[in-house]
């Protein structure tokens, strides 16, 4: 299968029987800014995912994450809930808590395809219980949110999560920068100097040992959706230039 | 013996009094006040309380109203439908949803569950044998504290059961002739009535002259449970529609749910609140 990323939490998964996932879409505040349920984003406008897609999967009701105006065709809907069944994959979900919000609710969405199983972390904000690793099982490649800077995710944590679910691949998404918590880990794969948008995982080409693959937009936006002009305290500015 | 009698009716009117309140009393004065439509009683618009637990009946199509602008139909064969899904719903399973603009309020698909399929843009199609298509309209232009702009709309017409529904989501303009054609005949129309972030009052009746449907219900307007959406009341979409008759409300609460079948629509055009 293969991923390419268009920011925040908005990834495009196509399936080796050619079904097109997106999830999380991201909201490009070209057509409505506000009454901002995330003041963050101020009049940033950048662009998302515009084509077609078969399924579209939703981890919690906030813009960044659940704007599905900007697909094209009649896509099906998984946004958490019970089991469910497309195409041949398997979707399932866990509830976790929100980050930095931790009132609102967040969904694991968990996709099984071509053997491998995938889990979106969404806006995740906890460390897991037994009961929530359980129901998570075996995870091949994970896309975790990865915001130390607004606290969402905090390193300990998520150091913690990643050590809980000891995945093959790790996506960082949802983040304002690329720290060195990233670039030092062990296993290291950086997409942002060559010009690969577009990765391929197969199930008998995983890694054996935990490694991080760092994705470049594919459609020209910079790491992320945070601005780091706008972006006050992010010690971390000059990675952009 | 009779003065004691006389007290006694007295009495028992006291207690009626005081047990209606006279903060009810008031209300009531207030709303014959207020509502100068005429609130007629006709033959019309099949079962007044359909026993929404119960299956629907062969031929009939139930419309549930959610508030703002989110309805949820079901047809006989049990297909469900939700049109501009909010956060109230809380997982409401679905097989289609539809989404008539890119807002907030009109697009809470997360809200939405079992897997369905979201209809939204122009492009004609049928699923699970209902044909769906789109016209395409204008959002209001409207960028004070809000901020709002001007955007698409999609006009969202389809048959079920027999029946032309046509939905018009946040519709901020009045139909041009080539839009009405493209909606073409409408049995029960869904239209904005707030007249804030939506077309005018007035206007809203002049389109639904235009579209000339057998039932109208009116949506995205104020009422008790969303206060604080901006906008207007239903009341003076209502004082601006009365002919005589042709109005009903089922209360202060509306009546919730209703069930509609083809051949028991009215002959002229009503207006329903849900």
């Amino acid at each position: 299968m293969k991923f390419k990323w268009y920011g925040a939490s908005e990834f495009l998964i196509t399936t080796d029987n050619g079904t097109k996932i997106l999830t999380d879409p991201f909201q490009n505040n070209e057509i409505f800014e506000g009454p901002a349920r995330m003041p963050v984003f101020g009049n940033q406008i950048r662009p998302t995912y515009t084509g077609e897609a078969d399924i579209v999967t939703i981890s919690h009701p906030h813009g960044d994450h659940d704007y599905i105006w900007n697909v094209q065709g009649v896509p099906r809907l998984y946004a958490a809930g019970g089991p469910q069944e497309y195409n041949g994959i398997k979707f399932t979900s866990v509830a976790t808590l929100h980050g930095n919000d931790t009132a609102y609710i967040n969904n694991f969405i968990g996709i099984e395809a071509d053997g491998i199983r995938i889990w979106h972390t969404g806006d995740n904000g906890q460390v897991l219980s037994d009961k929530q690793l359980e129901r998570i099982g075996r995870v091949d490649i994970l896309m975790t949110n990865w915001d130390d800077e607004t606290m969402e995710m905090p390193h300990e944590m998520l150091d913690k999560v990643l050590r809980q679910l000891n995945p093959k691949i790790v996506i960082p998404m949802h983040h304002c920068y690329v720290d060195e918590f990233m670039t030092n880990r062990k296993n290291f794969i950086d997409h942002r100097k060559d010009d690969v948008v577009e990765v391929e995982f197969k199930k008998d080409k995983l890694p054996s040992e935990m490694t991080v693959v760092l994705f470049k937009t594919c459609n020209g936006n910079p790491l992320d959706f945070f601005d780091p002009e706008s972006y006050k305290g992010s010690a971390l500015k000059a990675l952009y230039k | 013996m009779g003065d004691k009698n006389s007290r006694r009716i007295f009495m028992k009117q006291l207690l009626a009094l005081s047990a209606f309140g006279t903060g009810s009393l008031l209300s009531i004065k207030k709303g014959i006040k207020k509502k100068s439509y005429s609130l007629g009683v006709s033959d019309a618009c099949a079962m007044d309380n359909p026993d929404i637990a119960a299956p629907v009946p062969a031929n009939t199509l139930r419309i549930k109203y959610k508030g703002i602008s989110c309805f949820i139909l079901t047809a006989s064969n049990g297909m469900k439908i939700i049109l501009d899904p909010i956060s109230i719903l809380a997982k409401e399973p679905a097989d289609v949803a539809t989404v008539s603009c890119g807002h907030y309020n009109h697009c809470d698909v997360y809200w939405v569950d079992g897997l369905p399929y979201i209809y939204k843009r122009v492009d004609p199609c049928k699923i699970k044998g209902v044909p769906f298509r789109g016209v395409l309209t204008s959002h209001l232009e409207l960028d004070e504290g809000r901020k709002i702009r001007p955007g698409d709309n999609y006009v969202i017409c389809f048959e079920i059961e027999g029946m032309y529904i046509c939905h018009l989501g946040a519709l901020g303009h009045k139909l041009t002739d080539e839009q009405v054609k493209q909606v073409g005949k409408v049995d029960i129309l869904m239209a904005p009535v707030g007249g804030v972030s939506t077309l005018p009052v007035a206007d809203v009746v002049e389109v639904c002259n235009l579209l000339n449907p057998k039932v109208v219900i009116p949506m995205h307007y104020k009422n008790r449970q969303f206060s604080d959406i901006p906008g207007a009341g239903v009341d003076e979409f209502l004082t601006l529609m009365d002919h005589g008759g042709n109005i009903r409300t089922g209360g202060r609460t509306g009546f919730g749910t209703r069930e509609f079948k083809s051949d028991e629509l009215p002959s002229q055009m009503q207006v329903l609140v849900l």
